[in-house]
């Protein structure tokens, strides 16, 4: 199989990947530069982010949000990482996920910022689990969405990128879609804007299967963990990716034909999300929809009551 | 060829395709990776009984 590119340019490469969706298959070169051309294409089109934004990358030391600090970076984008360590021992994953953030920190020559779970609770996600017994990923998530939001207004960050994909998007799109969860079909958006107590938060891999993340990764040399989140063994996300990549097998292009025509056509029909007022949280100062403290505040004193008992 | 996938290797000794190979591993190409002799080759290429072969999955938890 030959690259499109080059032969459209008269040249004869061999390619590396053939992209069924787009009915594309591309040599290394042409990959990187199809890859960041469509990057910049996507946050200049939804107006995600400007070369005057001062941007934090939220960095798991996964593929996908090491691509996209570093795939920013080389298009010549402000953007900082900010790696929170959820402290989860099982097989080493947060001192290894933590080292590729801080490998490619150092490469990029840009700052990261960390935030240490254990340091903060006195125990990783995983204790937190079964002291709470709150399920392990609404505590991560919970964690995550505190510490990103405040970490970024601290340091003057005017927006956050995530490394959310497609795949990602899709999954959860088709998940509440089966239940028909209204509330979160209106909060599905690439772009989260800024309002007072929150900065604005993007999505800029949208537009990018799991697999063209992977081979940037494996291109690019950036060192990412490979092993998968010891506590995501058998979540329903990696079921329906499965599902929704033998459909995308039938018929390629369904994936992003179910999410950006999601976005175009159906997203408008939907009612405005009701905001409800936001007040000050009593203890940390963070903005709240409670009267009184914060979600994670609550989560705190919670955490400190069990160990009490 | 001597196939990794994650901590587990296999032998295969017949010439394939690599779309072929994810067949018989049960892999869906729109998630997997081949990577032959150190390369990252496509799906429609050609796996030899010498070469060294590696997939890698690309679906995360989220």
């Amino acid at each position: 199989m030959k690259c499109r590119r080059c032969k459209d340019k008269g040249k004869t490469e061999k390619a590396i990947i053939f992209l069924p969706h787009h009915n594309l298959s591309l040599c290394k070169d042409c990959f990187l530069a199809w890859y960041e051309k469509r990057l910049d294409e996507t946050i200049k089109k939804m107006d995600m982010i400007t070369k005057k934004d001062k941007i934090m990358v939220a960095v798991s030391g996964g593929k996908d949000s090491l691509a996209l600090w570093y795939a920013l970076t080389r298009l010549g984008y402000e953007a900082d990482g900010l790696y929170i360590n959820l402290g989860i021992d099982e097989r080493n994953y947060s001192s290894t996920s933590g080292e590729k953030a801080e490998i490619l920190s150092k490469r990029l020559n840009r700052p990261l910022y960390v935030i240490e779970v254990k340091k903060q609770f006195g125990k990783g996600i995983p204790d937190l689990n079964k002291l709470t017994k709150q399920p392990a990923c609404s505590i991560c998530g919970l964690i995550k969405r505190y510490f990103i939001n405040k970490v970024a207004l601290e340091n003057g960050y005017t927006c956050v990128a995530t490394g959310h994909n497609l795949d990602d998007e899709v999954a959860t799109l088709f998940s509440i879609t089966l239940s028909w969860d209204i509330d979160s079909l209106i909060r599905q958006l690439p772009i989260l804007p800024e309002k007072e107590g929150f900065v604005r938060k993007v999505k800029p891999l949208i537009g990018f299967t799991e697999k063209e993340n992977l081979l940037y990764c494996l291109l690019q040399r950036i060192d990412y963990i490979r092993e998968e989140c010891p506590l995501s063994t058998g979540v329903k996300t990696i079921f329906y990716k499965n599902l929704l990549n033998r459909v995308e097998q039938k018929s390629p292009g369904t994936k992003l034909r179910f999410y950006f025509n999601f976005q175009k056509k159906l997203h408008p029909l939907l009612p405005g999300q009701i905001i409800p007022p936001l007040h000050s949280c009593s203890i940390c100062g963070q903005p709240t929809t409670s009267y009184d403290i914060c979600a994670f505040c609550r989560f705190k004193q919670r955490v400190k009551h069990s160990l009490q008992t | 060829m001597k196939v990794k996938v994650k901590d587990k290797v296999y032998q295969f000794n017949s010439k394939m395709r690599g779309i072929e190979l994810l067949k018989k591993l049960n892999l869906q190409p729109q998630s997997n990776i081949i990577i032959r002799n150190g390369q990252v080759i496509t799906e429609e290429d050609y796996l030899e009984p010498k070469d060294s072969v590696e997939i890698i999955n690309a679906i995360s938890g989220g």
